[in-house]
């Protein structure tokens, strides 16, 4: 009886690596290599080169009146 | 919207079974692979879809982009349109008049990225919900982030005294009405909205209200062809006047208007046609004034008069109940709901002459026992 649970769990064993095997490429495996995704997904970057831009290009508002 | 929020790509994008396999630089152009920001965006193209959206979305939505150079939040022609007829057909003054057109008009077109990715670069941009394309503009984001000082204010019932517009209480964004085959252009090169075929009409909606069993239809066969919905049915809204154009001292385009007024005008359809046979519609008074562009020559509207400067226009509040449609003589007699000559300034008489109704053709009060 004890062989025969032995078998069953490397079969089934066996076969949940085999469907883990299956789902294809590791998780996040798609994520683009480029610098572009890399920079524009993360906040803290992002934050840190906007600052440095407002730094040497400040925001110029025309100078409007009324409403447009 | 912070600096860094209007530039951040929510990496969701992955997920977007269309556009998720596309590489940005695909759209974008630039150096994906540099690591120094500053020379990874050389060459990096904001916003791929103008002026020329085939490029980019053009390979899957060819059955949309095929007429996107007509469309008018690309071309912006009925205000190229106004501009060139008011400064009559000198070449000279046409000239400047494109000027005024570069610097102040076309700044505010759209395009297909500035609908369903970013807000429109008008409104200094920034990704809508982090670059994830947005089948259906967000209103308040989008629409009336442009079309906010009139139609965003009375949508939204921010006029003092004003209520919103009903479609607005039944939770009605503007593509309920304003769908995309109207946004998107059509065969034709359209004159102005109104002209647009696919344009909203509120009988596309309401297609009940001649029909005699239907309420108040018998009052709305009798104004059928006379007044447009609107007459009845708006309330007042914002008029503006007097802006004038120019570049300030940094070189900057900018301009300058006098405040703007609420009222309601009623007036000679400027627009009528068999798709608006109506004798009377709303007008509003549109902020160009005979001197609007004389920082660029001071002789530059010199047709002034061919145009009127009260407008047609469809205000977006809209209410069953009005103070106009109370009862037959709360409009009927009224002279103060038309536009009359002393409503208009003495420099725009002649060019409003077509839309003023003169005292005499004000409809006249209806006996009392109707009226009930």
């Amino acid at each position: 009886m004890g062989k025969y649970l032995g078998i069953a769990g490397l079969f089934c064993l066996f076969v949940v690596s085999c469907l883990l095997l299956m789902q294809g490429e590791p998780f996040g495996a798609e994520v683009p290599a480029s610098q572009c995704f890399k920079c524009h997904t993360n906040a803290r970057t992002l934050i840190e080169i906007t600052r440095e831009i407002a730094k040497t290009r400040p925001v110029i508002k025309p100078a409007n009146e009324g409403e447009g | 919207m912070a600096p860094h929020e209007k530039i951040f790509v929510d990496s969701d994008i992955l997920e977007d079974e269309n556009h998720g396999n596309i590489e940005c630089h695909t759209c974008h152009g630039g150096n994906p692979g540099d690591p120094n920001w500053k020379t990874a965006h050389k060459g990096v193209v904001k916003d791929p879809t103008y002026p020329d959206a085939g490029k980019v979305c053009g390979d899957c939505h060819d059955d949309i982009v095929k007429n996107y150079g007509k469309s008018l939040h690309v071309t912006l022609k009925p205000f190229k349109t106004a501009l060139y007829k008011r400064a009559g057909s000198d070449k000279a003054i046409r000239k400047k008049m494109d000027k005024v057109f570069k610097n102040h008009c076309s700044t505010c077109h759209s395009s297909c990225g500035q609908c369903h990715i970013s807000r429109p670069n008008s409104i200094d941009g920034g990704f809508l919900e982090g670059h994830l394309f947005q089948r259906k503009p967000p209103m308040k984001l989008v629409c009336t982030a442009c079309h906010g000082s009139r139609i965003g204010k009375e949508y939204f019932g921010e006029n003092k005294d004003m209520k919103p517009d009903v479609h607005y209480e039944k939770f009605m964004k503007c593509e309920k009405c304003h769908a995309g085959t109207e946004m998107h252009g059509g065969d034709k090169e359209y004159k102005n909205r109104y002209a647009v075929d696919n344009g909203p009409m509120c009988i596309n909606c309401h297609k009940k209200i001649y029909d005699s069993n239907s309420k108040n239809a018998k009052t709305h066969t009798i104004h059928r062809d006379k007044a447009s919905c609107y007459v009845c049915h708006s309330q007042p809204y914002k008029n503006c006047t007097s802006c004038h154009v120019s570049i300030d001292t940094r070189g900057i385009p900018c301009y300058k208007s006098k405040a703007s007024w609420m009222a309601f005008k009623i007036g000679f359809n400027p627009m009528r046609s068999k798709k608006r046979p109506e004798k009377f519609s709303v007008l509003r008074h549109i902020p160009v004034c005979d001197s609007t562009c004389e920082y660029y020559t001071k002789r530059s509207l010199v047709n002034f008069n061919s145009v009127p400067t009260w407008k047609m226009t469809t205000p977006h509040n809209i209410r069953r109940k009005t103070s106009q449609n109370k009862s037959c003589n709360s409009c009927h007699g009224n002279e103060s709901l038309f536009l009359l000559k002393k409503d208009v300034v003495d420099s725009e008489l002649k060019a409003n002459e077509s839309v003023i109704v003169p005292v005499d053709k004000v409809p006249e009060r209806i006996s009392e026992m109707r009226d009930r």
